[in-house]
């Protein structure tokens, strides 16, 4: 195999699979950690990989191993509970449908520290997420599997040529022990983002951080600060800084039958429908300072795939000792609710406002301040139940609700 | 209400707007912050050119709004605006004498959802809009109990 691809190469340097081939070969190969290497290894040794692919003048493995990337299997557009809508988020069903792990390999032309470029990478991925290229390498194979889960619903494989950002991985601990152990380095592009013993934090960073750069980088979406669920086919929007209560809100709403979608940002598209963006619901614990990870099945909960029309905006916060009273507000307050938590709203503001317009267009928008979730949860249920649903009047609703 | 103040305002040209069902969203693309004007004060707004008096825009917003409007909503409305940073004055215009709520209403005991009425917000940057600043997060530790 090695030999095979000497020959197919050129003056180019080498690909980087050689190095991870290598490792695969000397691996004490465990079933679930070492998944990817070595499927990958069995592919090559099948002959997928018979010959390099020329692109750009780049020398790429990735076309011989993958399927191009629109054949993705994604949930046929179809929303939950709907008939029709706009496209759907892509390739949401990545992971369930088998596809989980089958990391592109890549050759990174990114990565001007030095060092990084002489790391001898076991695993590299190059994914495509809210039309944004990222690219994902680490030093032990083990912890790319790990980061992959940890990416945001809707990623597809990406033509490795370029990324638009950078994940170096560099774990000196163990390969596989537990979570704290050596020294573990996180770069983005060439600027190191964090430094831990602690594998766990060194994810969760990662995850923020990407996060963070999906939400505001990513054309065409607006990602607003705002916890989602899906309830009968309509999304139920929380907007709100932290510390508003959102997530526990969210967690309620679970817990009484809905689908999760978010408790960190709503994805709205560009006809106004809201996408899945699920990580796992960081829950504070009553002193603020520690949280702990749940994820929505533990909750009896699944994790919504489809986009969804918005059917309610809840403009709340928590008080202590204060109850659910719930106004109508007007779908232009509900924009302003959005814009106000919106990350990108100032630089296309135009396009901001359209979006919010549409997204707002079928909702009912609610206002009130709230104490106990419980029992705000129960009456939101309620109120949808018998007034979004059976298509009568918000306002006598909002009056019953009162 | 003395017709200079009225004439000499006038509305901010550097603004998107978008309908929102009876609703007008104002986009002040200088100062970033959005307004949400209900009917009544979006017309009064638009018909702010420095040249409108205020019978004119009075009758105007009746033809409109199918219910007359007195002097005291316009001033309001005025107001609003003016506080809102959606128009302009020049510097011989003086500063109208800002009627309350509550004697607009009086006025207008029958059509108090005629009042207008201005909601303003400021667009954040992408990173307030991401996390709250230090300072905020702890004074919310200290206060609540509920994350």
């Amino acid at each position: 195999m090695k030999d095979r691809l000497r020959k197919g190469g050129s003056s180019m340097p080498e690909p980087p699979i050689r190095v991870h081939l290598q490792q695969v070969e000397r691996a004490d190969i465990r079933p679930r950690a070492e998944s990817v290497l070595f499927r990958q290894a069995r592919d090559l040794r099948r002959n997928k990989f018979s010959r390099p692919v020329e692109h750009n003048g780049t020398r790429l493995l990735w076309e011989a191993m993958h399927e191009p990337p629109d054949d993705i299997p994604t949930n046929g557009g179809q929303p939950d509970g709907q008939a029709a809508g706009p496209p759907a988020t892509p390739g949401n069903a990545q992971r369930e449908s088998g596809l989980w792990g089958h990391a592109p390999v890549f050759k990174p032309e990114s990565g001007r520290r030095e060092g990084l470029n002489h790391v001898a990478w076991a695993g590299e991925a190059s994914i495509t997420a809210f039309g944004l290229r990222v690219g994902i390498r680490a030093s032990a194979p083990e912890l790319l599997d790990r980061l992959l889960g940890h990416i945001p619903a809707g990623w597809k494989c990406a033509l490795p040529q370029s990324v638009d950002r950078l994940y170096s991985l560099i774990s000196r601990g163990p390969s596989l022990g537990p979570d704290v152990g050596g020294s573990h380095l996180l770069y983005v592009n060439d600027q190191r983002l964090a430094r831990t013993g602690d594998r766990g934090r060194l994810v969760e960073t990662f995850e923020s951080d990407l996060n963070s750069y999906i939400a505001q980088t990513a054309q065409q979406w607006f990602f607003v600060h705002a916890g989602v669920v899906g309830w009968k086919g309509q999304a139920i929007i929380i907007p709100g800084h932290s510390y508003s209560g959102k997530t526990v809100l969210v967690k309620e709403f679970l817990q009484a039958g809905a689908k999760y979608y978010s408790d960190e940002f709503a994805a709205v598209d560009g006809h106004g429908w809201v996408h899945p963006f699920p990580r796992l619901l960081s829950v504070r614990a009553e002193d603020c300072q520690t949280h702990t990870r749940i994820r929505a099945e533990d909750l009896g909960s699944e994790t919504g795939t489809g986009p969804l029309p918005v059917g309610l905006l809840l403009l709340t916060r928590y008080k202590a000792d204060a109850h659910w009273r719930p106004r109508v507000s007007s779908p232009g307050r509900g924009v302003l609710a959005l814009l106000a938590n919106a990350l990108t709203a100032r630089s296309q503001p135009a396009l901001a406002l359209a979006t919010f317009e549409r997204a707002t267009v079928r909702a009912r928008v609610l206002k009130s301040t709230r104490g106990d979730a419980k029992e705000t949860v129960e009456s939101v249920l309620k109120y949808l139940d018998r007034q979004v649903l059976g298509n009568t009047s918000s306002q006598s609703a909002s009056l019953e609700l009162i | 209400m003395n017709e200079r103040v009225l004439n000499s305002a006038r509305k901010r040209k550097d603004t998107i707007v978008r309908q929102v069902g009876d609703e007008f969203l104002v986009y002040d693309l200088k100062t970033n912050k959005a307004h949400c004007l209900n009917r009544i004060a979006a017309e009064v707004w638009m018909l702010c050119d420095g040249k409108t008096t205020v019978a004119e825009i009075a009758r105007k917003v009746d033809e409109t709004a199918k219910s007359s409007v007195d002097e005291a909503v316009l001033e309001l409305a005025l107001s609003k605006l003016q506080e809102a940073g959606l128009i302009e004055q020049d510097s011989s215009g003086f500063e109208p004498a800002i009627p309350s709520r509550r004697v607009a209403l009086g006025k207008r005991a029958t059509a108090a959802l005629a009042l207008p009425l201005v909601t303003t917000i400021l667009v954040p940057t992408a990173a307030q809009a991401v996390s709250p600043g230090q300072k905020q997060r702890r004074a919310r530790r200290q206060s609540r109990s509920e994350g």
